[in-house]
């Protein structure tokens, strides 16, 4: 069977949700939690090793769809021109086994009552049908986004099917392709300690000395790490209000 | 049901890059339905990149892709807070109450005729304002100012008010047409810069390139191997993608880091002299270098000087300076934000004249010395007929409107004087006509961008204020397309249609990076309700003013062939394009295919990409000062009998458009004072946060904050606030706190992060004032908090301020 999938670079995503809505408008979605492409934004480490992690994935039509063997009503069905995984909403009865057995949340509901019927990513096999690329694809302002025969974007890009903190692509086998965001370098030599030093003083005001910034160098470097809110990668978030928390951009 | 049909059409949603953006627009039964990115350029390519030429980028032949504001302002046409009749406010309602009955056109122009005339009997000429508005041509409410022979305007732009008054003094060349000189196209940058280094530029949330083009453009030229720099007090999204290294600074020190680079230059003996003797003048660089090296005041502008006002440390400072004179050309971008703050203009010609040390203006790969926005001579919009005969006088800075209007009863109780006065309003119109100046009619959005302004989280003055000032006035008329907060203190607001989707136009972007191009805006989608085009409602209120409509746009013939008459004036528009064009024996698409979406790429057009200043630099053609030289020393400034002397002309006798008659501490070359309300000053005992105000990635000023496809569905109004400072106010991430100082106090959420450095906040510009009884703004818009800052010349503290927080006990607001 042919298999389609995506390749994602993760080093040129900016996190703009230029995708997100794009695939939403094209597919009349309405605002609100249904959101077939998502954008994860998620931070590690303190000042001066902080780190933004940037994910946008969509479903990724496994191989091995799992979702698939979990629905008890057969609502969802491999297609057999692109590999697309699809969802038969007649069938669908909103039980959500298939969120439960999908490790990247790509199934969606319109809420959290258990009678919303299933949605989710359809790699735009109506576009596909006219010879067009999925809409996310085509709108990335980045250019990190690309779609193709799933061997050939291996052969391209590499064979990376997992990033970071995701689950382990043995499970479902997904048609997707990893290029991981960048490696720091060190341009100028820029020592984060002495700066610590340097912000925490103000300068005297007509000779008098003014409140420091902050207490303690420690203070700043070794803050607890839950007053930081969004401080992991959470794919599937327990309810709407969760999703919600989680694949909304703070700009 | 009609078949669906597909146009294109750019984007006008008045982000900073109008019309770079392009769609192709799915469209039924008069209604858009969906919308594609860009198709003409490499159709059903993803990663475009990969199948592109190196000349390809460089002349710009990529897609238009837009950003999420684009990809949905068609649904936001439909949004609920559209105005679609003329209204007028309730008899017995209060301003701000928002409520309104619909009347017809008729009543509304009669009602608006009248009370203008009235004013203009009653209490003279300069009793009808325009708040904010500045436009450098003759349009809108001032065209009919000049033409009726009363009415007063404001003078400021908020974009970057300081960089045009330094571009003007330093080279002799307004602002707006110095904008023509500029480089600062990523093609340049892309095709020949060995580094780049970045003070406060996030590309990745808009404003340069089509979308985030110019992000996309750093980030290939990373992925070549290109070193990127970013200096800025937050770890931006583009410290995370774009850049290399991430090197924090405080807000509002920039210049003291540039200052000490000069100083390595010349202890170093690495700055370019040769461009400095053809280019500079002479004496106004001594007194620079005596400036820097301390001669004068004992105070080398040393590293180590620099480092405990900026917090980089010597180091730092040091080894970036030789890189910047070693590795040539590097790309350096100081971009608006570092610039906007109190003193900013000292910032940006310090950055301008570090520059030119290095002998980087007009220098291929160099980035540009005072970024504007580079725009090549092709005007798209040309003449409504000559301009009237009534001088309207810009009299006070536009961010100081509400101000202008409260101060002026402690003028005339004498508990003012005159000369203090228009220092604080910073006046700029002949002084004796202060004792005619009697503001009582407000006229409110007014210009070429109807749905581009909400004065009331747009500019500086606190909305606080600026309620005061409105209602004082005696009358308060509105044009505009959605209830803004500042439209609901209206006494009539007139319905203006859409500027993208319901008009035709001839658009040509606003090159912010490059990518320029020509765009045919297809009006294609029917106006609601009784919504008109902006142009028509000025025609007939001059009309009902008595003024000859076609002497207000020479185009309109009557009322039944609007229509025609507006497409005949485009159709003018593109031909005078191609007639710029032709001149230069370039061909154009001819109008017939120009509307089917065959649109004009400025930049391919060019032998190379955008540098800017190459005439004066290359051809030793000098610059309009004095000296004929770049001036780092403006003899004008230094000049104390120039002060007070209302408009303040140049050489050639044209306004300094940015110049108030008291420009008051401005010195007259770059030398390093503390910001006001910045980390160094004296009121942090009391409000010990800095706040920074940076322009959002999903709004433009107010527009979209009411977009239910935007806020809280893909982004989250927050402030942004460092693990520390939150620590000491025992806040956790999403608590609502409080910020306040004595401008006023705003509640919100907090996004508790380590990517902002400990003693700032971020608070994203615009928004919604949303007061609550006690005053307490529930819509967070920066806004509330600044205003009140008298100190600073022509950059008032309008972006920044200091305030302090604490988490929020009250109820919902």
């Amino acid at each position: 069977m042919p298999q389609y999938g995506f390749f994602i670079d993760q080093s040129r995503c900016i996190g703009c949700n230029g995708c997100v809505i794009a695939c939403k408008q094209w597919h009349d979605l309405q605002p609100g939690p249904v959101k077939w492409m998502r954008v994860y934004q998620w931070e590690t480490g303190l000042f001066p090793n902080t780190r933004l992690h940037i994910l946008p994935i969509m479903c990724f039509h496994c191989e091995n769809p799992i979702c698939m063997k979990a629905c008890p009503h057969e609502a969802i069905y491999k297609e057999e021109k692109y590999g697309a995984v699809l969802v038969n909403v007649d069938k669908c009865n909103g039980t959500r086994k298939c969120w439960q057995a999908c490790p990247y949340g790509a199934p969606q509901y319109g809420g959290d009552d258990l009678d919303k019927k299933m949605s989710k990513c359809n790699m735009c096999i109506d576009r596909l049908d006219q010879g067009l690329k999925p809409i996310c694809v085509l709108s990335c302002s980045m250019r990190a986004l690309e779609f193709g025969a799933l061997d050939e974007l291996i052969k391209r890009y590499g064979n990376l099917r997992r990033l970071e903190e995701m689950p382990k692509e043995s499970i479902t086998k997904p048609a997707v392709v990893f290029k991981p965001s960048a490696v720091k370098r060190s341009v100028v030599r820029w020592n984060p300690k002495r700066t610590l030093e340097l912000w925490q003083k103000r300068q005297p005001h007509l000779g008098e000395p003014l409140p420091d910034v902050f207490g303690e160098l420690s203070d700043v470097m070794e803050a607890p790490r839950d007053i930081v809110g969004r401080n992991k990668l959470v794919l599937k978030a327990k309810n709407s209000e969760a999703l919600m928390y989680y694949t909304t951009d703070n700009e | 049901m009609d078949k669906e049909t597909t146009f294109y059409t750019s984007c006008l949603c008045n982000c900073g890059n109008n019309s770079q953006c392009v769609f192709k627009a799915h469209i039924r039964n008069g209604r858009v339905v969906r919308v594609e990115p860009d198709d003409r350029y490499n159709p059903n390519v993803g990663r475009e990149d990969e199948v592109l030429s190196d000349e390809d980028l460089i002349k710009t032949r990529v897609q238009r892709r837009p950003c999420t504001k684009g990809l949905v302002f068609h649904k936001y046409i439909s949004r609920s807070s559209r105005i679609v009749y003329p209204l007028k406010r309730v008899p017995g309602s209060e301003r701000g109450e928002g409520r309104y009955a619909r009347i017809s056109w008729d009543e509304a122009f009669t009602t608006v005729a009248e009370k203008l005339k009235e004013a203009k009997d009653k209490y003279g000429p300069y009793s009808i304002i325009v708040p904010f508005h500045y436009t450098p041509d003759s349009k809108g409410w001032n065209r009919i100012f000049e033409l009726w022979g009363a009415g007063v305007d404001s003078w400021g732009w908020s974009s970057y008010d300081s960089i045009r008054l330094m571009a003007h003094i330093m080279t002799g060349v307004p602002g707006w047409e110095y904008a023509r000189y500029v480089s600062g196209s990523a093609a340049d940058m892309l095709a020949n810069s060995k580094l780049v280094v970045l003070w406060g530029f996030d590309p990745t949330m808009g404003s340069c390139g089509p979308g985030h083009q110019f992000a996309w453009y750093l980030k290939l030229a990373r992925e070549r191997g290109r070193k990127i720099i970013i200096i800025d007090p937050r770890y931006t999204t583009a410290a995370e993608v774009l850049a290399d290294q991430w090197i924090p600074i405080k807000p509002g020190t920039d210049l003291a880091m540039f200052l000490a680079m000069a100083y390595v230059l010349f202890k170093e003996d690495l700055w370019n002299k040769e461009f400095v003797r053809k280019y500079v003048e002479r004496n106004g660089f001594k007194k620079w270098r005596n400036y820097i090296l301390g001669i004068d005041d004992c105070v080398a502008k040393s590293p180590e000087w620099a480092e405990k006002i900026c917090a980089v440390p010597a180091e730092t400072i040091q080894e970036l300076a030789r890189l910047t004179a070693t590795m040539k050309p590097v790309w350096l971008w100081c971009h608006w934000g570092v610039s906007r703050k109190s003193r900013g203009e000292q910032t940006a010609k310090g950055f301008a004249a570090l520059q030119a040390m290095l002998g980087y203006w007009g220098a291929p790969g160099a980035g540009p010395p005072l970024h504007l926005g580079p725009a090549r001579d092709i005007p798209v919009t040309i003449s409504w007929g000559p301009p009237g005969g009534f001088h309207v006088p810009r009299m006070y800075r536009g961010h100081y409107w509400a101000q202008a209007v409260l101060l002026l009863d402690k003028v005339k109780k004498g508990e003012l004087s005159e000369k203090k006065y228009m220092r604080m309003v910073g006046w700029r119109a002949d002084p004796s006509l202060l004792k005619e100046f009697n503001p009582k009619i407000a006229l409110l959005n007014a210009g070429s961008k109807p749905h581009g302004s909400d004065h009331l989280v747009t500019v500086t003055d606190s909305p606080n204020d600026q309620v005061r000032a409105l209602q004082k006035m005696e009358f308060v008329v509105s044009i505009h397309s959605t209830m803004t907060s500042t439209a609901q203190y209206s006494d009539i607001i007139l319905p203006v249609q859409d500027w993208m989707w319901e008009e035709k136009n001839v658009v040509k972007s606003v090159a912010y990076g490059g990518f320029e191009c020509i765009n045919y805006c297809s009006g294609l989608v029917k106006p609601p309700g009784e919504a008109k085009p902006w142009v028509w409602i000025y025609v007939k209120l001059a009309e009902r003013l008595g003024i000859n409509p076609r002497d207000y746009f020479s185009y309109y013939t009557t009322d039944a062939n609007w229509n025609r008459d507006w497409e005949r004036y485009v159709r003018d528009c593109y031909q005078n394009v191609m007639e710029c064009y032709k001149e230069r024996n370039i061909q154009v698409p001819p109008w017939e295919e120009f509307i089917q979406g065959k649109f004009i790429n400025c930049d391919e057009l060019e032998e190379k990409p955008f540098t800017g200043w190459d005439e004066q630099v290359k051809e030793d053609r000098p610059f309009k000062t004095l000296s004929g030289k770049i001036e780092f020393y403006s003899p004008y400034i230094a000049e104390e009998a120039n002060r007070g002397r209302g408009e303040h002309v140049d050489l050639l006798g044209r306004i300094y458009e940015n110049l108030p008659s008291d420009w008051g501490d401005l010195s007259p070359m770059p030398i390093y004072q503390p910001t006001v309300r910045g980390m160094d000053d004296p009121s942090v005992e009391k409000y010990p946060l800095m706040l920074l105000s940076p322009h959002p990635r999903y709004r433009v000023h107010y527009l979209f904050w009411d977009h239910p496809w935007l806020r809280d569905h893909i982004y989250r109004h927050r402030v942004w606030m460092s693990p520390i400072d939150a620590k000491t106010r025992g806040v956790r991430d999403n608590d609502r706190i409080l910020v306040y100082n004595d401008q006023g106090k705003v509640v919100m959420p907090a996004y508790v992060t380590s990517r902002v450095m400990p003693g700032i906040i971020a608070l994203y510009h615009g928004g919604k004032y949303i007061p609550d009884e006690s005053g307490i703004d529930f819509g967070a818009s920066p806004s509330t908090l600044l205003g009140g800052d008298f100190e600073s010349c022509t950059t008032p503290a309008k972006a920044t301020t200091l305030v302090q927080v604490e988490k929020f006990k009250g109820g919902e607001g």
